[in-house]
């Protein structure tokens, strides 16, 4: 019996999970697909957004300030990366700049200090952007906007709730929850899981998993968002472009990443269930539409396209509440910005929301801290000969774009909430995330996954279930 | 009668014009395996097989091998069928014989390098 | 800190080239990088024949021309080390790598030469709108896996591009059981060798769609199936599509020379051959710091990677040794109407001892025209070509005396006969 059972193991299960593991209770995080994080945390822009843009009052404007404030801790605790870059917010027509005017004084009100906002003429605009369009006439500067890594920041509040004392388990599709007396009944494909209290944080699946059991007053609808990433030689941006936003929505941002690429989008459009392909249409659209904020963009610089699906919840704000079902809670429709809001909902979920369902006794034990992730990269040269020292295969490099070592792919592999897909690596050490694409380390990445996993290199798989790069052996084998 | 051919003796893939008519007279090539390939492509077509076999303790699991001289076109899945029962053993040295006239065709299989 | 006199990044056939030539041209102190566990580079996974012919003057599979240059650099006790990333080169010519024996060290140099090869473009840059699922593969990928490896990427197969690697992947991997359900060009013509298309294509009765391409990739977490549509000047033609099952696709759609690590320190690239650009003696804008074979431009013959490289390594030999003229006048070689490019991009007499050859591509296929070669605008010379195409490299020869006698640039353009 747990005390808690986590559906989804996004941003949002994430950093429930954490939470949960400061205290002695029993808790289990269950996640559909064979990795954590696979859908919304996955694709998007990465941002931990100021919190300008929220309407006031609502709980997208709360968590959003209170989760920005909450992500250096947190990064510094878990070893995320977070790249505080600053976000400007660029005008370019008079109707544009009165929005602007409007959304300085929304920053306010939504509890941004004096210091975390400023408007900025062209030319100061300009001088911080040098590729910055020409029909810019104005900006809202945002110091508190950072960039982050979403799937590592999931990755390490998974790995640090692991190391106190939560449970993963990854390929469980929930089909059925009933509650009998004093307890819920979670049934997933394969398994049945019990636990006290639920918390359904399963992002674009939020609604059909409470419909399960509880009265669900909120529809959830997949709203298709698509980017192309610039190879990271390309420094475009200093900080994060957002054109002024409309009924339209947000519109198409030039993001730059931590790891150094730039990401040029998203479009959005609601989808049935088409959500993570790319299409033409909207990677023209970004074309188009990217032209007003920012110029000389290098088309040939280009090294992939994707597309993530956010789950845009009917009620317009995020849903964090007890449904009618005592014990049964609703953590939905976490669209943007929820990558930022995600540790300071968990805070009131589990201080807020489980503390009235079960006792909660402190985790005397818990650990705020994860172990270190080596990234050779960030690291001095005696930094590099000392780890050799210890560990040869600390200075065999096997990514030749990234400069990705065996030694931090076999780390990946074997952490708490580990790789075991050529993507799995691919996501946590970047080892084929460059211009090659994979081409020549894939192969090495194969083999050592196949040798760490213990098992045959025809059951290494690319990313999702049943999907095995090697279909046969050769010469009748 | 002429017919038009790519030679495919070297990459430098000259275009040949073969007379039928007149004895396979081959135009076009700029050296003798021109002419030879233009004339035994429309009577005889042969290719030269390049593949692997199995190698049990070398560095790879296959190596390649080749047919010591070219084949029949239509023989070649045959000898491809009689490469699967062939296992070595590292070391191997280049050019070593695996099979010796394979399938009869009198052509032997050998290695294309060592290890 | 350890030195050499000319160290060479990449154990491929043009590093071994030029570390021989460098060797015979008397400078002794050589070190060649390897990345993989052997010497040999791609010419390993290319077990294919088609590779020697002007170099051994016989027809040899790509190990078999690896293994001779292997030989020859052990018989002359080059030293080399496998296993081995170069991280980074400086503009003071030290060199940085690793390996698992040594850890992280860093060496000096009197003279680089970077034959780092060349990687393949793939699904990122190329934006397939889709799905991202499994089973899409560089060609070059999958002939490591099933040539060196021994195992086939799929069953069905698909390729986009006709780039050389493809069509002989389509042979490979049918002569070893897949079928191959055709292969998609988006140009009007092949990016590869004729004798591939007649060789690896018509041989088995693989289709060729030209003016092709693949306009969707169908299958969520795995390929299932793709859709191929014509195309028009690359805008696809409604209602041409043909939908095909597939478990693979093969992405064969061109090479780009390697330079991550020229471009960090500074060595200038050509946009076109996405090389560096490199004078008469093959060196870049660092002074010291030679290129040559796919990281110079990526090359169609094996015995053009070695020919030029060869070059390359004597020049290297000769800086070493004090016998370059670095600071002299060059003349820029321009790419004019009709062709993509020309290597080297700018040439010094004072460097060449009779002759200089250049290799060119052109832009389209053409039929019965003449380069046209201009010293400053005025008509050089003229040379009949009765068949030219994209993907065969073409070369042309000049003398010291005609590089001498134009002051700025010599233009070579194609011209209709």
């Amino acid at each position: 019996m747990y005390d808690v059972l986590i559906i989804g193991s996004g941003i949002t299960g994430a950093c429930i999970s954490r939470e949960m593991s400061k205290y002695q209770a029993k808790t289990i995080i269950i996640e559909k697909e064979n990795d954590v994080a696979q859908k919304a945390t996955l694709a998007n822009s990465a941002i931990v957004h100021s919190g300008h843009d929220p309407i006031p009052g609502t709980l997208k404007a709360k968590f959003n300030i209170l989760g920005n404030r909450m992500y250096k801790q947190m990064s510094e605790e878990l070893d995320i990366p977070l790249m505080e870059c600053g976000g400007l917010v660029v005008a370019t027509t008079l109707e544009e700049e009165k929005t602007l005017d409007m959304l300085y004084a929304r920053a306010f009100e939504n509890g941004l200090k004096k210091s975390e906002v400023k408007l900025l003429t062209k030319d100061e605009v300009k001088e911080k952007e040098p590729n910055i369009s020409d029909h810019v006439t104005k900006a809202l500067s945002l110091p508190s906007t950072s960039v982050t890594y979403p799937l590592e920041a999931a990755i390490a509040n998974i790995e640090n709730a692991m190391n106190n004392g939560v449970e993963l388990a990854t390929n469980e599709e929930v089909i059925s929850i009933v509650k009998n007396k004093e307890h819920f009944e979670v049934f997933t494909k394969r398994n049945k899981y019990e636990a006290k209290v639920v918390i359904n944080a399963s992002g674009i699946n939020a609604e059909n998993i409470s419909k399960m059991i509880a009265k669900t007053n909120f529809t959830i609808s997949p709203r298709k968002g698509e980017y192309y990433v610039l190879d990271k030689d390309v420094t475009l941006v200093n900080s994060v472009i957002y054109p002024t936003p409309s009924e339209k929505g947000k519109g198409v941002l030039v993001t730059p990443q931590y790891h150094g690429n730039t990401l040029l989008g998203p479009t959005s459009e609601f989808v049935e269930n088409d959500t993570e392909s790319t299409t033409k249409k909207g990677l023209d659209y970004i074309k188009v539409n990217i032209e007003k904020t920012v110029t000389n963009i290098p088309y040939n610089k280009i090294i992939r396209s994707f597309a993530g699906s956010r789950p845009t919840p009917s009620t317009k704000d995020f849903i964090i509440e007890e449904s009618n079902i005592k014990g049964f809670i609703n953590v939905a429709g976490i669209e943007s910005p929820g990558l930022t809001a995600a540790p300071a909902i968990a805070r009131y979920v589990v201080e807020g929301i489980v503390a009235n369902n079960i006792d909660l006794v402190e985790n005397k034990n818990f650990n705020p801290y994860r172990k270190k992730v080596i990234r050779m990269n960030e690291l001095s040269d005696e930094e590099k000969n000392e780890l050799y020292k210890r560990d040869s295969r600390f200075a065999n490099i096997i990514c030749r774009c990234e400069s990705i070592t065996e030694g931090e792919i076999i780390e990946a592999i074997h952490r708490n909430c580990g790789a075991t897909t050529v993507t799995g690596v691919k996501n946590r050490v970047r080892a084929g995330a460059g211009r090659c694409q994979g081409g020549f380390c894939q192969p090495e990445v194969l083999k050592i996954l196949a040798r760490e996993l213990k098992i045959d290199p025809m059951e290494v798989l690319y990313s999702k279930k049943d999907s095995a790069i090697l279909k046969a052996k050769t010469k009748g084998e | 009668m002429k017919q038009e051919l790519i030679c495919i003796a070297c990459p430098m893939g000259c275009h040949l014009e073969v007379d039928i008519d007149d004895n396979y007279f081959v135009t076009g090539n700029q050296c003798k395996r021109g002419e030879i390939y233009g004339k035994k492509e429309l009577t005889n077509p042969t290719r030269l097989i390049t593949s692997t076999v199995k190698i049990k303790n070398g560095i790879n699991n296959r190596i390649p091998v080749k047919s010591s001289g070219e084949v029949p076109k239509d023989k070649i899945f045959l000898v491809m069928k009689e490469l699967e029962r062939i296992e070595l053993y590292s070391p191997v040295k280049m050019n070593e014989v695996v099979i010796e006239n394979v399938c009869g065709l009198g052509v032997n299989i050998i290695t294309t390098r060592s290890m | 800190m350890k030195n050499y006199d000319v160290v060479i990044i990449g154990g491929g056939s043009a590093g071994l080239a030029a570390a021989l030539e460098v060797n015979k041209n008397g400078v002794k102190n050589i070190l060649v990088i390897e990345r993989d566990q052997e010497l040999g580079g791609i010419l390993l996974q290319c077990i294919h024949n088609g590779f020697g012919l002007k170099v051994f003057k016989e027809e040899l599979t790509g190990p078999e021309y690896a293994e001779r240059f292997v030989n020859m650099l052990k018989e002359e006790g080059i030293e080399f080390k496998l296993n081995s990333m170069v991280t980074k080169i400086n503009k003071d010519k030290t060199v940085e790598y690793a390996n698992s024996d040594e850890g992280f060290i860093q060496i000096q140099a009197k003279a680089i030469i970077i034959t780092t090869g060349c990687y393949e473009r793939n699904a990122g840059a190329i934006s397939i709108p889709g799905n991202r699922p499994s089973g899409v593969l560089t060609a070059g990928t999958a002939q490591k896996y099933l040539n060196i490896d021994g195992y086939l990427v799929g069953k069905k197969v698909f390729i986009l591009g006709s780039g050389d690697i493809g069509l002989i992947m389509a042979r490979r991997m049918t002569l070893e059981g897949a079928e191959v359900i055709g292969v998609a060009e988006i140009l009007p013509f092949s990016g590869g060798l004729q004798r591939n298309i007649v060789q690896c294509l018509e041989d088995y009765n693989i289709p060729l769609y030209l003016s092709h391409t693949v306009t969707e990739i169908i299958g969520k977490d795995k390929i299932e199936g793709i859709k191929v549509q014509k195309v028009d000047n690359f805008v696809p033609v409604p209602n041409t599509e043909m939908e095909f099952e597939v478990d693979a696709l093969l992405l064969s759609v061109g090479l780009i020379p390697e330079n991550g690590i020229s471009e960090a320190a500074g060595i200038e690239l050509h946009p076109r051959t996405k090389g560096p650009i490199v004078n008469e003696s093959y060196q870049t804008n660092i002074e010291g710091v030679f290129a040559c074979g796919n990281a110079l431009h990526v090359h169609d013959l094996v015995d053009f990677v070695t020919t030029e490289s060869r070059k390359a390594g004597e020049k290297a030999a000769k800086y070493v040794k004090g016998e370059y003229k670095d600071n002299v006048e060059r003349i820029n070689l321009v790419a004019k109407n009709g062709i993509s490019y020309i290597v080297p991009q700018m040439v010094s007499s004072e460097n060449v001892d009779k002759t200089i050859e250049l290799f060119m591509r052109v832009t389209d296929v053409y039929k019965n025209v003449e380069f046209v070669i201009k010293q400053d605008g005025k008509e050089l010379k003229r040379i009949k070509k009765k068949h030219l195409a994209p993907a065969e490299m073409e070369k042309v020869i000049l003398t010291k005396s005609q590089i001498e006698g134009a002051n700025k640039e010599i233009t070579i353009e194609v011209e209709a006969l």
